[in-house]
């Protein structure tokens, strides 16, 4: 059936996303587990700042985001012109630029989810563990983990969803590249773009339903398992 | 040895806690009002809060101390600390929970014993979500237990659960105390709880100590009486059951020379274990006489001494030596009339019925 006829280049574009999807979400969990235990538990000095600060790509448009990246990642960015000199490390118009650009973009929804669910965990079985013997660390890893571990996993695959859907930022810093920096809806675009592109377009436009459908239902399934289990 | 010597300054908006103490006993109970700060002193001696200066010392060592710059995180304290609502954790299964702070050293049979004692031992599978909530404050017991604290704490451990309940856990905590001998603070504003644990009370009122001693010499004190009222002073005392007359509905208690009949409450085989049972009898529920009185119903007439008198507003309060102390609560006429001394001899009256018992025996346990 030519409607389902996938070409090299759609699955390309299809592994291409979902490996940057995993990449990104993967890398992003631990900063972000991080930070939203800081917002969740700590009073500091600047904690508005920082909590405006992670929040803003949940607002900002994400050429804008990609533009910025460009100024800081770019080969003449601060630190990409660090990386070029000293380590011969390219970025900007790479795989990794729109690994860092979707991290960038999906890095709110992690840290919203993340500080709710430990926000939700009660202090003070916290407290009780510290009591029974257990240093931070312990507690952390023995109580807070795992009773915020709901909270961890649907933030986890908000991200990847969300890194799926990834436009406006990958194209400005990444590049349109096939094989390269070309996900799912850049290919889309692109498609839509060229003369006849229709059928190409409908195709990937169907998995990315799929796919993006598939994340939120078993984020669903995992939420209820992980509920009747606690 | 001192079990907790405290000195310690806290300031929070609107709250100041200015405490200074120095526990001797193995058991103390700590009673106030709530908002007196009871729970912020266990918070600042288990090292969940800190202090803003001062000291504290759990069995003559330090873990704060404001200018020595010593402060212990509370996992490095020893406490054992049993929460008002349990604290299980609801992600692990109860012998999970009992684990939870096990040291690596603690034998396997105090593992047992101790579970045992609980009665426990049949729920280790049960998730925390499928055990009611006297089994849930056994099992908070226990795990405490287990982390091998140099001085256990019980934050209002009856608070939750109803008054049935509550005696359940104190007949068990009783063996325990008896056995481990760890040094214990128990928090209530419960007085007849607490009472039945133990009569070494510190006071705290407004951040402050009110006082500390036994509870007999503690009502000499007019403020403390007030307090303490507030809660409905009553006598707890500690007797040995003799004898269960079921035929007659009969008990018979003793404490010495002295014989005491009650109404039985419950059947006598219960009580075979364990003869100590602690019983309640209210003040106002205790008459005084000059003599044994022999044409009347009442059955308890014991003889004593007359150890002191305390005037409150509108009573007067008689404590009275019977080898155990028993307070009566007269009017003050009949203090004039009767014209009552310190060291007079005195006889106490008091009915079956008015005695109400404070621990019940250990039956089904695992049914609650």
């Amino acid at each position: 059936m030519e409607l389902f006829d996938f070409t090299y280049e759609e699955y390309q574009a299809i592994g291409l996303s979902v490996k940057v999807a995993l990449i990104c979400s993967l890398a992003s969990l631990p900063i972000a587990i991080g930070t939203g235990w800081l917002l969740a538990r700590k009073n500091f000095i600047g904690k508005w700042f920082l909590d405006g600060f992670v929040q803003l790509p949940l607002v900002l448009p994400p050429v804008t985001i990609g533009y910025l990246l460009i100024v800081v990642f770019g080969v003449r960015g601060f630190i990409g012109k660090f990386l070029m000199e000293h380590f011969d490390i390219r970025i900007s118009f790479t795989f990794w630029a729109a690994v860092l650009a979707s991290i960038v973009v999906s890095f709110p929804l992690v840290v919203r989810a993340i500080k709710v669910a430990i926000e939700m965990v009660d202090v003070e079985l916290e407290s009780a563990a510290r009591t029974l013997g257990a240093g931070p660390w312990k507690t952390f890893f023995t109580i807070t983990i795992p009773l915020a571990l709901p909270g961890i996993l649907s933030g986890f695959i908000l991200s990847f969803a969300r890194c799926l859907g990834e436009f406006g930022a990958t194209i400005t810093f990444a590049g349109n590249i096939i094989g390269q920096t070309q996900t799912m809806p850049l290919a889309i675009y692109s498609a839509m773009e060229s003369p006849g592109g229709e059928l190409i377009a409908f195709r990937l436009v169907s998995v990315s339903i799929l796919l993006s459908f598939a994340a939120m239902v078993a984020s669903e399934i995992l939420n209820k398992k992980l509920i009747k289990k606690s | 040895m001192s079990v907790l010597n405290a000195d310690i300054q806290l300031s929070k908006p609107g709250f100041t806690l200015d405490i200074q103490c120095e526990l001797n006993e193995q058991v103390t109970g700590i009673f106030g009002p709530s908002g007196a700060g009871k729970t912020s002193l266990l918070r600042l001696i288990s090292g969940l809060e800190t202090a803003d200066k001062g000291h504290i010392s759990i069995q003559d060592k330090y873990v704060y101390h404001y200018s020595k710059k010593i402060n212990l995180s509370p996992e490095k304290r020893k406490i054992g600390y049993v929460f008002q609502e349990g604290r299980l954790f609801p992600h692990l299964n109860v012998v999970q929970n009992l684990k939870y702070g096990l040291k690596q050293k603690v034998e396997l049979k105090l593992f047992e014993e101790i579970t045992n004692m609980l009665k426990i031992t049949e729920l280790f599978d049960k998730r925390i979500s499928q055990i009611s909530g006297g089994q849930a404050q056994r099992v908070a017991i226990g795990r405490a237990l287990l982390s091998s604290p140099d001085l256990l704490i019980l934050d209002e451990p009856f608070s939750a659960l109803d008054k049935n309940l509550r005696q359940h856990i104190i007949s068990f905590l009783k063996p325990l105390i008896q056995t481990y001998k760890i040094p214990m603070l128990v928090v209530s504003h419960d007085l007849p709880d607490l009472l039945t644990l133990t009569n070494q009370l510190l006071i705290i009122q407004n951040g402050r100590v009110a006082g500390y001693g036994n509870y007999y010499d503690l009502i000499q004190n007019k403020e403390i009486v007030t307090e303490l009222s507030k809660s409905g002073l009553i006598n707890s005392i500690s007797l040995k059951l003799d004898f269960v007359d079921d035929k007659k509905g009969m008990m018979i208690l003793s404490h010495g020379k002295h014989q005491i009949f009650a109404e039985s409450w419950l059947d006598g085989k219960v009580f075979l274990d364990d003869p100590q049972v602690n019983i309640i009898l209210r003040p106002e529920d205790v008459t005084l006489a000059l003599h044994r009185i022999e044409d009347i119903s009442i059955q308890n007439q014991l003889e004593g001494k007359i150890e002191n008198l305390i005037s409150t507003e509108n009573k007067v309060l008689c404590v009275v030596d019977h080898g155990f102390k028993l307070i009566a609560e007269v009017t003050l006429a009949t203090k004039k009339k009767m014209n009552l001394k310190e060291g007079d001899v005195i006889w106490s009256l008091f009915k079956a019925a008015a005695i109400k018992m404070n621990t019940k025996g250990i039956v089904n346990s695992n049914s609650l």
